[in-house]
């Protein structure tokens, strides 16, 4: 016991660790934040890795990857909100993500924005980009694309509504996006 | 507004091309065309018209490109539109079935639309909200759309389709200006770079559908803007398009830098729209659904979409008085900060007032 907290305060000492867990205002809002990865972020990923040899192509998909990590800043952060869809890139290159714990510099600078990149070199750095993002929520997304997928997902939300249930938290919000699939 | 002749060129080869596009598609990802049109046929009992759209007959689809067809009943039998999505040879094919009565419905609307001046305006022009029952998404699909049994069936529409979507780039291009010298004035250098980014992506668009030129997912216009480098142009459209690659270019190297070319841009805009529409005053002001109370003296409460913001008393007559376009030089940094966050946070919407019209 005595090493343990021996050998968690020397690594403290070194760094600090970054959080590995979504910590949202209530369980709507995790379920909304997991929902939005699953939706988009998947898709994302898999248009990053189609990008075929289309450099203009990525660099689009760069601003999209900046305007989708804003909305699930906005979504675990009530304070900030989501801004407006139309805000979102320059408010995210202004503000940084807080969720992922980077300044407007460091995002920039991570998807290395201002250098003049190669289609591979640009397509790795988003895909690398994408699946940290991706580390940083706990668990096992099911992969709504494939065929597979959607019986993954009804699995999940069946769970999520159990949950909310226990949680003694409204089931109204998991209505929609039933309808939604 | 449109480049009509522009629009006219690309009218005459744009279903050559579809075919062109889909048929090379399909051979080089090792796809069966008929065996495609057959499994989607499925989902609905009666006749149907099946229409390849999207990014295949658009020569943008990729080795993990969905296959994405609508199809049109030949009778009106039926239900709403069904969405499923299949897969042949490992590939979705996400299939959809959209009445003729709904697209006829949805078309008149857009006719009607063409003919009011939507132009020169910077509030939403909606594109989520489409003429009639049908989204927007799925009536440029149609129009840009190819039937191997029956062609390219409502490329007719393409010039009303062209009017609305370059009203809706320019609205959005000039809303991102705003937003951008807001940003400029307040010193918020990373925004206005991220403002001035958008605002071109708006142009690009605004430009390539003033040519005829469609495509409702923005993810594609880069990568559109360097194919329709390559297309014949007549001299105005040419003059135009040089100009925003050069104002694309500037955005890039010089993030923070005094941008003439966006000035230059501005002007060739408003040109364009001029003959056509009444100049527009631009402001913001709290949406309709507010309630604004005094907080204190010298003090207002706004509540709004989910957030209560403590301003200024005078918060709002200041906010009547700017005129967008052209924010007063007396505008501090800190009024302009708090408008643009406030615009952010949806709390405020932008309202376009014709000169003689005061509010």
């Amino acid at each position: 016991m005595t090493q343990q907290f021996g050998d968690d305060a020397a690594a403290q000492l070194q760094q600090p660790a970054s959080t590995a867990v979504a910590i949202a205002p209530d369980l709507a809002h995790a379920v909304d934040l997991y929902w939005l990865a699953l939706q988009k972020l998947q898709t994302l990923i898999e248009d990053i890795e189609g990008a075929d040899g289309r450099l203009e192509y990525l660099k689009m998909l760069r601003f999209r990857l900046i305007e989708f990590i804003q909305e699930m800043d906005g979504i675990l952060n009530t304070h900030t909100r989501a801004v407006g869809r139309s805000h979102a890139l320059p408010y995210a290159l202004q503000n940084g993500i807080e969720f992922l714990e980077l300044s407007g510099v460091e995002l920039t600078s991570k998807l290395r924005l201002h250098e003049p990149l190669d289609i591979e070199s640009l397509q790795q750095c988003l895909l690398q980009f994408s699946y940290w993002v991706l580390g940083r929520l706990p668990g096992q997304l099911p992969n709504a694309q494939g065929a597979q997928g959607q019986r993954e997902v009804l699995r999940a939300m069946r769970g999520w509504s159990a949950t909310s249930s226990v949680m003694g938290e409204d089931l109204g919000f998991l209505a929609a996006r039933i309808r939604d699939l | 507004m449109i480049f009509a002749e522009d629009t006219e060129r690309f009218s005459h080869v744009a279903e050559d091309r579809a075919r062109r596009n889909t048929i090379a598609f399909m051979e080089h990802q090792g796809l069966d065309r008929q065996e495609i049109e057959a499994l989607a046929a499925r989902i609905h009992p009666g006749q149907c018209t099946i229409y390849f759209v999207s990014t295949i007959p658009a020569g943008l689809a990729g080795s993990k490109s969905d296959v994405d067809v609508i199809l049109v009943p030949d009778s009106a039998s039926g239900s709403d539109a069904v969405s499923n999505m299949m897969f042949h040879r490992d590939r979705r094919i996400g299939a959809k079935v959209i009445l003729a009565t709904e697209i006829a419905h949805a078309l008149d609307r857009l006719r009607e639309f063409s003919s009011h001046s939507l132009l020169g305006r910077c509030s939403d022009v909606q594109t989520s909200h489409s003429p009639g029952t049908i989204k927007w998404e799925d009536l440029t699909r149609l129009v840009n759309g190819l039937s191997f049994a029956q062609g390219a069936t409502y490329l007719p529409a393409l010039p009303d389709i062209a009017r609305y979507a370059t009203a809706c780039a320019l609205a959005k291009y000039r809303q991102q200006r705003f937003a951008a010298k807001l940003a400029d004035r307040s010193n918020a250098v990373d925004a206005l770079f991220g403002y001035r980014l958008n605002a071109v992506i708006s142009a690009m668009d605004a430009l390539m559908s003033a040519c005829g030129r469609i495509m409702s997912n923005s993810k594609w216009t880069l990568q559109r803007w360097q194919q329709f480098e390559a297309d014949p142009l007549t001299d105005a459209a040419r003059s135009l398009h040089l100009l925003i690659s050069q104002t694309w270019n500037s955005v890039l190297q010089s993030p923070r830098a005094d941008s003439r070319t966006l000035t230059l841009l501005d002007e060739r805009f408003d040109e364009m729209t001029a003959t056509e529409q009444k100049p527009f005053r631009h402001r913001l002001r709290p949406l309709s659904s507010a309630i604004c109370r005094e907080f204190l003296p010298g003090a207002l409460s706004i509540k709004s979409n989910g957030h209560v913001a403590i301003v200024p008393s005078n918060f709002l007559d200041r906010l009547a008085s700017i005129d967008m376009r052209d924010p007063p030089a007396d505008l501090s940094r800190t009024e302009a900060a708090s408008i643009l966050r406030l615009w952010q946070l949806e709390m405020l919407e932008t309202v376009d007032e014709t000169q003689e019209h005061r509010q």
